[in-house]
């Protein structure tokens, strides 16, 4: 029988070892898991990274931009403002890394049930018998 | 035993290969129906319910780049040469073929298009009518002369953004603008026991494939129902590599088919249709240089071709958008653009296909500036406002748009890659930059402000479709300048016909299925009825 810091402890180990990244390394997944979570809020709840983990080793996105945008990330942070001030015309590595992450972000949060849910306020996905259409007057 | 001689070999499953089987096999004939592909499960071999974050592992795994099963996927790579303009052809071997992956736009050409056809409005309404009936569809009456109603369920109604730009379109007509805004019509039953298949549950999954088979296919109901007469032997996996011919070159007496495992056959018949699509008829036609006297075959190729442009409309912030799933993306259409008072900048008119609402499978607009809350909010907020205009234009025919063979490159089997030369004309830029003014006129007089557009047409930002091919063998009274005769019987070959929309002697800007069916459905008839006075 487990007492409650036990089950806590396992509850850790346990969510640490749910996903082994397959196209980053374990310290640049956690890494670009924070970029992420300020570039979209909720992404890390709704596991983001690694939907774009999954699809980096097999392929869909360029893995070398992620290692080389999240090793200049790792290696001093700048604040998203200023990224994104220059997001239009990246100059840097990591602002350019700014829009690579940030377009994969949105694209596997709006994917996700979380996103779907808590962002979008989405409830689709249902048989309907009829569909309403607009159903509000709008000047 | 002598093998036995099928009244008719029908080569192509999709839209008018599924229905000349069936109407072939309802006259009594005994058919035989070649398919390249095999038979897919709906709901098993595509299944758009499915979770993307789930099912993406095994969607990797299985060498998929994108997150949810859909029956595109399943689509032919490096199966043609493209020339010039970026052409694009789409091909999906598989029981049904493209009627699997169609949109279900179900539109009749009217007596404006037909005046430039050898036959008229009225020889083609009884097959829409029956087609129409058979199909499901669902739509409502708005009385326009030249994309007439047909026999509809109830109809689907538009979102809000949509509304907008139907505002935005009545103003324009105020400006003496020959115009129409009207809903789409689809092949999806709206309502249960019209026709034998399930009521559309308004998933929006129709172009990705119809998990529930709601959506109108050659492969739920005219196949099954030409199985059900008996009469019917379908090739599955089978791809036909050359059609045979009597020794004076007269006739067609069968096609040679190479099965999945590389076993060959012959399939003897006294008839042969070929519906292979557009660019695929064409292509076994020249590889044999048959039913080519006029030089035709290839020739008059056109498509439907556009640009998308996106507005936002702030007066249906706040609306509900829990549910914006419905008919798929687009529930409604620009109409009646020049259909009397003709351009005088380019040839021809186009419609555009209009859509809205939050779609988190395929969100319209996937940026917005910044990070963090913010950026979230705005992003939602301009998915909850938008309404997306697709143009859909007469592709203008000319000798810079045609069907050849690669004198190279081969498929698997041997035959001759099919090349597609694709040049925009003139006329097309000068159409597509009418379109930009035109749409963006509508959102602003809808009370819009426009979020995209490409301001000015280009031949690079132009986007063909890709499964709206016709032309390739068109129908016509002289053997000179035509290849099939007005009932798709190819001048040159008494016992071949044409059952594909490649026979289209001119093409409006509406969507081709429902006219592809009906001809061929048309063709099909007159064939059964040569049969019976023994002509075949």
């Amino acid at each position: 029988m487990l007492d409650r810091r036990e089950f806590v402890s396992l509850g850790a180990l346990l969510a640490a070892v749910d996903y082994v990244p397959r196209a980053l390394t374990a310290a640049e997944f956690g890494a670009a898991e924070e970029f992420v979570e300020l570039l979209v809020p909720g992404a890390k709840g709704a596991r983001v990274m690694r939907y774009i983990d999954l699809g980096l080793a097999h392929g869909v996105g360029d893995v070398e931009a992620w290692k080389r945008g999240v090793g200049e990330w790792m290696n001093g942070k700048r604040p998203m403002g200023e990224l994104a001030a220059n997001e239009l015309s990246p100059g840097t590595e990591l602002e350019r890394f700014f829009g690579v992450a940030k377009r994969a972000a949105i694209e596997a949060y709006a994917l996700s049930e979380e996103g779907q849910r808590d962002w979008l306020g989405y409830r689709g996905g249902v048989h309907l018998t009829a569909f309403p259409g607009c159903t509000e007057e709008h000047g | 035993m002598a093998k036995e001689i099928l009244d008719v070999v029908v080569v192509g499953s999709g839209p008018g290969g599924g229905i000349a089987t069936y109407a072939l096999c309802q006259q009594g004939l005994k058919v035989g129906l070649v398919e390249a592909g095999r038979r897919m499960i709906p709901g098993k071999d595509y299944n758009g319910h499915g979770s993307a974050h789930k099912d993406w592992e095994k969607r990797l795994a299985a060498g998929f780049k994108t997150p949810h099963w859909k029956v595109t996927d399943y689509q032919e790579k490096d199966h043609f040469v493209g020339v010039g303009d970026n052409p694009r052809h789409g091909l999906l071997k598989a029981l049904g073929g493209r009627s699997l992956c169609w949109a279900g736009h179900t539109l009749r050409f009217g007596p404006g298009d037909f005046a430039q056809w050898p036959i008229g409005y009225d020889e083609v309404a009884p097959y829409y009518a029956r087609a129409e009936r058979m199909m499901g569809v669902s739509g409502f009456r708005d009385g326009l002369w030249n994309m007439p109603d047909g026999e509809f369920l109830p109809g689907v109604p538009m979102r809000c953004s949509e509304r907008m730009l139907g505002k935005g379109v009545a103003k324009l007509r105020g400006k003496h603008r020959e115009a129409a805004f009207v809903g789409i019509r689809k092949a999806m039953p709206s309502k249960g026991g019209a026709v034998p298949r399930a009521t559309c549950h308004f998933c929006g999954h129709c172009m990705a494939g119809c998990e529930v088979d709601s959506k109108y296919t050659s492969a739920n109901t005219p196949i099954p129902m030409a199985m059900k007469t008996g009469r019917l032997t379908v090739f599955l996996q089978s791809t036909v590599v050359r059609v045979l011919m009597s020794k004076d070159g007269a006739r067609a007496e069968g096609v040679e088919i190479v099965r999945a495992d590389g076993s060959r056959e012959e399939i003897r018949c006294k008839a042969l249709v070929l519906a292979c699509s557009t660019v695929e008829t064409a292509r076994l036609l020249l590889a044999q240089g048959l039913a080519n006297s006029s030089g035709q075959v290839g020739r008059n190729l056109t498509s439907h071709f556009g640009l998308t442009v996106v507005g936002l409309f702030p007066q249906v912030r706040g609306r509900d958008a829990s549910n914006d799933d419905g008919w798929d993306y687009y529930h409604s259409m620009l109409s009646g653009m020049y259909w009397r008072d003709k351009a005088k900048k380019f040839e021809g008119t186009y419609q555009v296909q209009c859509g809205a609402g939050v779609h988190p499978k395929k969100m319209a607009i996937k940026w917005a500036p910044g990070f963090g809350e913010s950026m979230k909010a705005q992003l939602k907020d301009w998915n909850v406002t938008h309404a997306g205009m697709n143009m859909q234009g007469m592709l203008l025919v000319s000798k810079n748009k045609f069907v050849d063979l690669d004198p190279v490159k081969r498929d698997a089997l041997g035959m001759p890659l099919p090349r597609v030369h694709l040049h925009y004309d003139d006329s097309d830029l000068a159409m597509a930059d009418d379109v930009i003014e035109t749409c963006e006129e509508i959102i602003q007089l809808g009370g819009g402000t426009v979020h995209s557009s490409p301001g000015k047409a280009t031949r690079e930002n132009l986007v063909i479709d890709s499964n709206h091919w016709v032309g390739t063998a068109r129908m016509g009274t002289d053997k000179k300048t035509s290849v099939v005769d007005l009932e798709g019987r190819c001048h040159d070959v008494a016992n071949l016909f044409i059952g594909d929309a490649s026979v289209f002697p001119a093409y409006p800007e509406k969507n081709p299925t429902l006219t592809n069916i009906a001809l061929s459905w048309r063709m099909a008839e007159r064939l059964a009825g040569r049969a019976r006075r023994g002509e075949l």
